[in-house]
């Protein structure tokens, strides 16, 4: 265990001195707050514009009106989802894949193995601080995004908002492990670091921005401006009949979406953050009790690839060759 | 304008004598005509369509601002054109138009009989104003009544629920239906009977299945509902549904986990620990 | 001059013998071909959805119908503006990230420049080889989805539209060499090529996703009213603020030519090429200005290199 929380502290060291993750932090902490900034200026156009319109509404006498838009500014920018998964996944991908690479290039690697260390101990390790690193970040951006919130956004959140964006925040960090896991692996797996970079950021764009294209691609209401029901002012009958033979095409489309963890990140992270409509009568439990396959979709692929990892550095000869 | 007034109640009381009332007219969109006014029937909680012509008559061309004022409480109006929506319309010189006038009537109603105005407003200031007057049908009314606090259904199952109708009118009420909104892709295979046949104060019961696509994502939907026939419609239910996601999923996801669990002790065990 | 194609004929081969290039562009094309087949097979079922409705409103003896959806052609096409603005530039991005950190950290970045070489042609050669490789892939691309667009939907796009198509893919090629020039330009200024490639990723999700989406929370929105379903839908509206962030962002750029190009607005669905560029004009000067800024950074950042 000793050696493990060694491993484990000199990860953290190392990613401080490393000035492309520090960048990358930084501008991460920046868009959080700008996204804050953004979003409470947005509340306040929004409101505005809904009390005009509501007006409008209301003197044509109808009752049927929108409702009132939330005065959260986090559910105000749904990019802040997106920075947060985009920035944090690219973090993730630099920490796991220089955690081996760099040990490989400066053959530290044969060092500590020739030291009695168990390769796995040594993987434990690497995760442990890169894990340690992962979550001070979303601590971080976190306890900055509370501050913003209630500083700028001049908003006080209720205890249930509280607890949604720490869960939130918790999501965030599932996801960033997932892409640390794969950057980890995936440079164990493969002896060039830089293709190991490489094809970790083209899994990354193939789980992020590939597939849920390809899923939307595949939703046809998207294909027509305005979409296509409303649009002929279809009844319910002829609008099951049209989705009947597209059956086959919506089953993919959701396997594709499914095998995402991108599409889960974002599909439970709307759902806390109230970003996607229907869950703001949930408290915080229910909506994780509603959206536990998307937790469970976003863990399960990352002990799967650990699990790879401890199996391809087991058999791993070529550590000792220069 | 007093003389105007005595006309359009004397032709108010005509047309209730006559019986059906009238559903076109022909309103001059200038000042000093005569006003008319028309007696139009309205079902509790249904909606009344009432036809109106709209003329120019001078020999410019205008614009006129339509709005209904002094509605009785919980009435709602609107005005189409061509089926949109409209506020406004241009009119050349002596073009006549036929606009829509909805006149939507609550569920609860007050008095059994009112008038409201419909405003035009020229562009250069000039109003006038048309006298709507409207009773109250009691022959028709029909009420929905919802029993379900709550349903919860797994994604890619199906659900059945029973709305219950009553007839509330004072006289029969054929071939009811049910209008059911579902969320998008959602489908409605049946309503069980498909129609109803109801006695003043008299109620009967639907069933209603509804299937959940099997791609549908866990939360919180609402079907909204409502009953209508020829003669009334009754006001529309909210129904909050909530969609759990199945365990197929989750099922294969574990077992995966376990799988390649397995297959690293196993590994760890043929080449051993190092 | 003939250094200069020697160059560019290299590159052009060294293109297509990477793997990693080629998986990337393997992407690109089947996502293409996906949206094209769906998007074509997605309108004939739409046009025969149609027709039933008509068939069953006309069985009811209804003499109003609803109005035929207006489908135009390229339309189904316009899930490619995406494509481009997003994994193009990524494969730009492949393309370039070892131009030159690559060709220092082999070593022979030092042997090229001590040949009979001007050192501009060196970025001229590279930039030409890419440019053809881009060339190739857009018109593979344009070839293979007008191909699959007509033979589904079996609809042969007229003159307009196929000007529109080829204006478009131009767009495309001028787009995507301004990720590869930017991709140069860091690759000539950094030592490490793993640090390029991720500084360009980092560009890549800031032009593509950060900026985009920083304008879209200031669009306002306004309420409309459906009045055949009785909805009421938001309409999302340009601000001063949301056009003033976008002018950042080279893919919001591209993307509002882009959708002009391919018929995704109705209002400039049936202008003729010319009037859409002529509309469009401020969008296209945002997407060149930076390009040619990195383009004459690059030729300069050559000079001052040191290798010797």
């Amino acid at each position: 265990m000793n050696a493990t929380w060694n491993i484990a502290r000199k990860e953290i060291t190392d990613a401080l001195r490393n000035k492309l993750f520090l960048t990358i932090l930084g501008m991460l902490l920046t868009l959080t707050v700008v996204s804050v900034v953004l979003g409470a200026y947005q509340v306040r156009m929004t409101v505005d514009n809904y009390n005009n319109s509501i007006n409008f509404l209301k003197s044509l006498g109808k009752a049927d009106l929108p409702p009132m838009p939330n005065l959260n500014p986090i559910s105000a920018s749904k990019g802040f989802v997106n920075y947060i998964g985009m920035l944090g996944a690219l973090l993730a991908m630099i920490l796991g894949n220089s955690a081996i690479v760099k040990e490989r290039r400066s053959g530290t690697l044969k060092l500590i193995l020739s030291r009695r260390v168990f390769r796995d101990t040594l993987l434990n390790g690497k995760l442990l601080g890169n894990l340690t690193l992962l979550a001070g970040i979303t601590l971080l951006s976190g306890v900055i995004t509370f501050i913003s919130v209630f500083a700028i956004g001049k908003v006080v959140l209720s205890g249930g908002d509280v607890v949604r964006m720490g869960l939130f925040f918790l999501m965030s960090f599932l996801y960033m492990t997932f892409f640390l896991v794969l950057g980890i692996t995936l440079a164990v797996m493969v002896g060039n670091g830089n293709k190991a970079l490489l094809l970790t950021v083209i899994i990354w764009l193939v789980l992020a921005f590939v597939f849920p294209q390809i899923g939307e691609t595949m939703d046809m209401d998207n294909q027509l401006p305005g979409g296509f029901f409303a649009q002929m002012g279809m009844t319910r009958d002829q609008e099951h009949k049209l989705l009947e033979k597209f059956k086959f095409y919506e089953t993919l489309r959701d396997g594709i979406e499914e095998m995402s963890p991108t599409k889960h990140y974002e599909r439970i992270s709307f759902a806390l953050l109230n970003v996607k409509p229907g869950f703001e009568k949930n408290t915080p439990t229910e909506v994780l009790g509603l959206k536990w396959i998307n937790l469970l979709g976003l863990t399960a692929p990352s002990i799967i690839l650990w699990l790879i990892a401890y199996m391809a550095f087991l058999r791993r000869e070529d550590i000792y060759q220069n | 304008m007093k003389t105007a007034k005595i006309i359009s109640a004397l032709i108010i009381l005509t047309l209730l004598l006559l019986g059906p009332p009238f559903t076109f007219m022909t309103m001059a969109a200038e000042v000093g005509t005569t006003e008319l006014s028309a007696n139009y029937l309205v079902v509790p909680g249904g909606e009344t369509i009432a036809k109106i012509k709209v003329e120019n008559k001078d020999i410019k061309l205008h614009h006129f601002n339509l709005q209904a004022t002094e509605l009785p409480e919980g009435f709602k109006a609107y005005f189409l054109l061509e089926g949109k929506l409209t506020e406004t319309i241009e009119l050349n010189p002596s073009d006549k138009r036929l606009i829509e006038l909805h006149i939507e009537a609550p569920l609860k109603v007050l008095k059994d009989s009112g008038t409201f105005k419909i405003k035009f407003l020229r562009e250069d200031g000039i109003e006038s104003f048309m006298p709507i007057s409207f009773t109250i049908n009691h022959d028709f009314a029909l009420e929905i009544t919802n029993g379900i606090k709550k349903l919860e259904i797994m994604n890619g199952k199906s659900t059945s629920f029973d709305i219950a109708v009553t007839n509330t009118g004072n006289k029969e009420l054929k071939t009811l239906g049910l209008k059911v909104d579902l969320p998008y892709k959602w489908s409605l295979e049946n309503v069980i009977p498909d129609k109803l046949t109801l006695k003043p104060g008299e109620n009967g019961v639907l069933k209603v299945n509804v299937s959940v696509p099997s791609t549908q994502a866990a939360g919180n939907f609402v079907i909204k509902i409502k009953s209508f026939n020829e003669d009334a419609t009754s006001s529309e239910i909210s129904i909050p549904i909530k969609v759990i996601a199945s365990a197929s999923y989750a099922w294969w996801v574990i077992g995966l986990v376990l799988v390649f669990g397995v297959v690293t002790i196993l590994y760890f065990r043929k080449h051993g620990r190092r | 001059m003939k250094q200069v194609f020697i160059i560019a004929t290299k590159e052009f081969k060294a293109a297509f013998k990477d793997k990693v290039f080629l998986v990337i562009t393997a992407l690109f094309l089947l996502l293409s071909i996906i949206s094209v087949y769906i998007g074509s097979s997605t309108r004939n079922a739409e046009m025969k959805a149609y027709q039933d409705i008509v068939e069953i409103l006309e069985s009811q003896g209804a003499t109003n119908f609803p109005l035929s959806p207006e489908i135009f052609p390229l339309a189904i096409l316009q899930n490619i503006i995406k494509y481009v603005s997003i994994i193009g530039a990524v494969l730009a991005v492949f393309l370039g990230f070892d131009a030159f950190s690559g060709e220092r950290e082999n070593g022979t970045l030092k042997l090229l420049l001590v040949r009979p070489l001007y050192r501009d042609q060196l970025v001229t050669g590279k930039l030409l080889g890419a440019g053809l490789v881009i060339g190739v892939l857009l018109a593979i691309t344009l070839i293979f989805n007008t191909l699959l667009f007509s033979l589904v939907s079996g609809i042969l796009p007229n003159l307009n539209e196929l000007s529109r198509l080829m204006v478009f893919i131009i767009m495309a090629f001028i787009y995507m060499m301004i990720f590869y020039i930017a991709t140069l330009f860091v690759s000539i200024k950094t030592g490490d090529r793993a640090f390029g490639f991720l500084t360009m990723m980092v560009v890549w999700i800031l032009v593509s996703f950060v900026i985009p989406q920083l304008a879209d929370s200031q669009r306002s929105f306004a309420y409309a009213l459906n009045a055949t379903n009785q909805t009421v839908t938001q309409i999302p509206s340009d601000t001063v603020i949301s056009k003033g962030i976008e002018i950042f962002s080279p893919a919001v750029q591209f993307q509002n030519v882009g959708k002009d190009l391919l018929q995704g607005v109705s209002e400039t669905a049936t202008m003729n090429v010319f009037e859409i560029l002529s509309r469009q004009a401020l969008s296209l000067l945002y997407i060149l200005v930076p390009g040619v800024i990195l383009l004459f950074a690059s030729y300069r950042a050559v000079q001052k290199e040191d290798v010797l």
